[in-house]
């Protein structure tokens, strides 16, 4: 990762925190809970920094346990595969388990907001991709907004 | 096991998720205290899946059918399929709002809330099953397969 696509993501991600905070505290009015924008930053800027250890976490941990088992490439996309969908369920488990305690409010309420959040934040993440590749022909499989490879 | 079979699983979940949006409307309008029967929730589920499954199935059609008449190539094809199911993604949210709107007397603004938590959850629910597919397909077979659009980023 060089030093531009980090201050990009840096970037993106401050943009991403101010808008999942409008997003987060909208959701929340709607459920009739006590919200303000810095409550829906607090519950986000938590949010994103457990996801981003989690993901810098395995990025710089992952590659050395592969070389180091001599794994084969299809080995290794399957590994990618197994542990995406798994880091998707904990963002949803953490969002669940941080709105909760943010709001205080019961569980069904906290599981409603993390989902509406995720799912939206990936259908715009897969629209912007999707502009990418086909407007600049650019796949980007690292350094946009973190998360990519998950 | 075949492709087909894993695509048949995929479709038979689909359905089974679509018309599970009749349960989660359920409960979601009666947590918003618009108490109505099942009834209700399945008129709105029903009308919601023939709209869906008419007219948005024929726009697609027609997109698909001029996109091979002009001859396009594979990128403008994977493009034009995300954007166009985003766009039904979206035309779900308006009209299951319209539906809650006008068959349980909410604000417009609560019924978009309604109906993206419907939408959301079983989108959600689409992308684990669509996961699990996948990592099984590719365990058994050693290809690889997607067997929903926003499945991965």
């Amino acid at each position: 990762m060089d030093l531009i696509s980090i201050l990009v993501d840096i970037a993106i991600l401050i943009i991403i925190l101010i808008l999942r905070a409008l997003y987060t505290n909208w959701l929340a009015i709607k459920l009739k809970w006590e919200s303000s924008f810095r409550r829906g930053f607090l519950v986000n800027l938590a949010w994103i920094i457990l996801l981003v250890v989690i993901s810098v976490l395995i990025i710089f941990i992952a590659p050395p346990i592969f070389i180091e088992l001599s794994l084969t490439v299809d080995e290794i996309n399957s590994i990618y595969l197994i542990i995406s969908f798994i880091i998707f369920i904990i963002n949803v488990i953490i969002g669940i388990f941080i709105v909760h305690s943010f709001y205080e409010k019961e569980y069904w309420g906290s599981s409603v907001v993390s989902i509406i959040v995720v799912i939206s934040e990936r259908v715009i993440m897969v629209i912007i991709q999707a502009s990418i590749y086909f407007f600049f022909q650019v796949l980007l499989t690292e350094g946009f907004y973190l998360f990519t490879p998950f | 096991m075949s492709t087909t079979i894993f695509i048949t699983i995929n479709i038979i979940f689909g359905y089974v998720i679509l018309f599970g949006g009749i349960f989660l409307l359920k409960f979601f309008t009666d947590k918003f205290e618009c108490r109505k029967p099942y009834l209700t929730a399945i008129l709105v589920n029903v009308i919601w899946f023939l709209i869906m499954f008419f007219v948005l199935s024929f726009l697609s059609g027609l997109i698909t059918s001029y996109l091979i008449t002009i001859g396009a190539d594979s990128d403008l094809f994977a493009f034009v399929n995300i954007i166009n199911s985003v766009i039904i993604l979206i035309m779900n949210i308006l009209v299951i709002a319209l539906l809650i709107k006008v068959f349980y007397k909410t604000e417009l603004k609560d019924s978009i809330f309604l109906s993206l938590a419907v939408i959301s959850i079983q989108v959600f629910i689409r992308i684990v099953v669509a996961n699990v597919l996948s990592i099984i397909f590719t365990l058994t077979t050693g290809g690889y397969s997607s067997f929903y659009i926003f499945q991965f980023i």
